[in-house]
């Protein structure tokens, strides 16, 4: 039994501190791939919301499958839900809103450096808005949270194969739409400029 | 040599470095002479280092503290809406003698644990709570819940805080003392956590999650219940004084009067009687205070004024001291007349402080003291930053703005004034910058210069955090903005 299992086991019946070391253990994970959804500023809450359905759910999670695909299949299906929710809901987003604080971060880099690379990462997020639902998830989490195929496939219930192809496709599409993002343009001019101390 | 479709996968595994040494000389060699695989190549490398980027974005902490506090929020709406569900009208008698109890279960959760235990008294107040659920709860004369010993301070709370979903916690000097129903209580040892998971009329489930908890609990009926789970273990009662005590995975249960059963999994593994004890190990420090009796639990009267706070909508708990106590309900507490320092969280889990003075004939804290106290906090985090100091700053980032306006330029061509607002933290990086025009602007130039803002640096404001507004004039024909 896995260290998870064992914890699983005792949050099922109401062990505040074992849940608490499931929270502690995969928190980061949770909120990154949250973070590849969601923008953010409502990352906090959506994750919030992925542990509380976490909590709720326990009961019902049978251990067939490792607990890390359990959280991360209910962590897509929470975002998922949210993303689908706020498409259908009209909104004024004020540019700059959904940064606040990130540069707060301690770094060694300058915030200049910093400010740059955030651009890039940002820039990256909007051409995965352009994106199928579809591809987007089997994307993001092949090409940035570095899932394997064969776990995706069980992840979202779908053929190894199909997922090697909506990777293939989705990046197809985003190599042709670095060209039109100018956020992205230079980088080569970046890489020599910039990334001096 | 004739254009073709670039293979992707191939030129990914040459960036990716996973090719073979032959591999890799045979793609560089067509590489030389296919300008399209050429392109193709640099989309890939692109995409490479922008995804990289993406990968590390710095991600928001998500807190414990905040997560607890939502989860118990979770609990106690759950249970309410549990409660709050009238039975279904015009089934059998069967269901209608199952749903008395329920209903009685719902009146005693809304209104406070008051130890009912007469059935004809539970169904009036099931009646009572079914026509006044929106109301907000009084708190019943004499319905103790819980004293608590706070330094000097004694707190004496009644009403409904002690209820399911509710987390209690004591600090290193302090302990709880809680009253569950007429005869039942429990003393929080300090340094000590406890979920209140059931807690009806035939039922307490407490989860001791660190610490020492001590029990009295009455002679119950064959129905009822009442269990402290810890660590995988449940120690069940029936009518006795016992003690639980956790640290980490370590249990320890020692009986003082009556029978304790030791369960795990399921399974009775153990029958404690008065003087005997139940130990996984015995870990450094956990058998202290083993036998606590509950301070008052026959006795409600007090003579200290009653300090009202009722549920508000800024605030979704209390902090009385290390004491948490959910704002779903009106709490009255007893504390002594003068100046009292009190706590409370807001709908994000924020925590603020305020003074209240407590009058010798009781207090009521109005919703006017919570909107005042937010005001004063805003007020006091605003500090000072002389414009010589922020000058310099906007000038060193000219370059820069420069830059997104004329790439801004490519995509339309935009002129007029521009509202650059900033709001500096405490240590003078950019906490906050949001570009505001006359007209609509370019999505592209309203980010690319938001971004740039978001990058500077000032000397730290004295006094906390200020905000400023930087007008911008852009002008195609004018090398600066």
């Amino acid at each position: 039994m896995s260290e998870d299992d064992l914890l699983v086991e005792r949050a099922k019946t109401g062990d505040r501190a074992a849940f608490r070391a499931l929270f502690l253990a995969h928190r980061q994970q949770v909120v990154r791939l949250v973070h590849r959804f969601v923008p953010a500023e409502e990352v906090e809450d959506v994750a919030q919301d992925v542990f509380l359905h976490v909590h709720r759910s326990l009961a019902s999670f049978r251990g067939e499958s490792r607990f890390t695909t359990w959280l991360y299949r209910l962590t897509l299906n929470v975002a998922r839900m949210h993303v689908r929710k706020q498409k259908s809901r009209p909104k004024l987003r004020l540019a700059g809103d959904d940064e606040q604080g990130l540069l707060e971060q301690p770094s060694h880099e300058t915030p200049a450096n910093l400010a740059d690379r955030n651009e890039r990462g940002r820039a990256f997020y909007r051409l995965l808005d352009r994106l199928s639902e579809k591809k987007r998830e089997a994307l993001v989490l092949h090409d940035l949270e570095g899932v394997a195929a064969e776990e995706i496939a069980k992840l979202l219930d779908i053929p190894v194969m199909t997922v090697r192809t909506r990777v293939f496709y989705a990046r197809k599409e985003l190599y042709a739409a670095l060209t039109d993002e100018p956020s992205l343009a230079g980088f080569a001019a970046w890489l020599t400029t910039k990334e001096e101390p | 040599m004739t254009p073709h479709a670039p293979k992707l996968f191939a030129l990914e595994a040459l960036v990716a470095d996973q090719l073979s040494g032959p591999g890799r000389a045979r793609i560089e060699r067509h590489l030389s002479r296919c300008e399209a695989c050429r392109a193709a190549l640099g989309a890939v490398r692109e995409y490479a280092r922008v995804r990289d980027s993406a990968r590390e974005l710095p991600m928001p902490e998500l807190a414990w503290e905040q997560m607890e506090r939502a989860l118990d929020r979770d609990l106690l709406n759950v249970a309410e809406r549990k409660h709050a569900s009238p039975p279904h009208a015009g089934r059998n008698g069967k269901l209608l003698a199952l749903a008395l109890p329920i209903l009685a279960i719902a009146a005693t959760v809304v209104i406070g644990w008051v130890g009912i235990s007469g059935q004809r008294e539970a169904a009036q107040l099931a009646a009572r709570t079914q026509t006044k659920q929106a109301q907000p709860v009084t708190p019943v004369e004499g319905a103790a819940t819980g004293w608590v010993t706070l330094g000097r301070l004694e707190t004496h709370a009644s009403g409904s805080p002690v209820i399911e979903g509710a987390t209690l916690r004591t600090g290193r000097d302090e302990e709880l003392h809680v009253h569950l129903g007429t005869g039942t209580g429990i003393v929080l040892a300090p340094d000590s956590e406890l979920l209140i998971v059931r807690l009806t009329e035939h039922t307490v489930r407490l989860s001791l999650v660190r610490g020492g908890v001590s029990s009295t609990v009455r002679k119950l009926a064959a129905a009822d219940s009442y269990v402290i789970e810890a660590a995988g273990y449940s120690a069940e009662v029936r009518g006795t004084r016992f003690f639980v005590g956790r640290a980490a995975d370590d249990v320890h249960v020692a009986v003082h009067e009556g029978k304790v059963a030791i369960l795990r999994q399921g399974k009775q593994i153990d029958l404690l009687t008065a003087g005997k004890s139940f130990s996984t190990t015995v870990p450094v420090g956990l058998k202290t205070s083993v036998d606590r009796l509950v301070l008052g639990l026959d006795d409600a009267s007090h003579s200290w004024p009653t300090l009202t706070l009722p549920p508000l909508p800024q605030v979704s708990a209390w902090q009385v001291g290390d004491a948490r106590l959910l704002a779903q309900a009106e709490l009255s507490m007893r504390v002594p007349a003068g100046d009292l320092t009190l706590s409370f969280e807001d709908a994000r889990g924020r925590l603020h402080a305020f003074q209240v003075t407590v009058a010798a004939e009781g207090s009521r804290i109005e919703e006017a003291t919570i909107r005042a106290a937010l005001q004063a906090e805003a007020d006091a985090r605003t500090g000072t930053l002389a414009p010589e100091l922020i000058k310099p700053v906007i000038q060193g980032a000219l370059p820069g703005l420069r830059r997104c306006y004329e790439r801004g330029l490519r995509r339309a061509r935009v002129e007029g004034r521009l509202t650059l607002a900033v709001r500096v933290a405490a240590d003078g990086h950019v906490a906050r910058a949001q570009l505001r025009g006359e007209s609509a602007l370019p999505v592209e130039l309203t980010e690319c210069i938001a971004n740039q803002a978001r990058g500077w640096v000032f000397p730290a404001p004295d006094g906390g955090p200020v905000a400023f507004e930087i007008p911008l004039n852009l002008k195609a024909a004018s090398s600066s903005p």
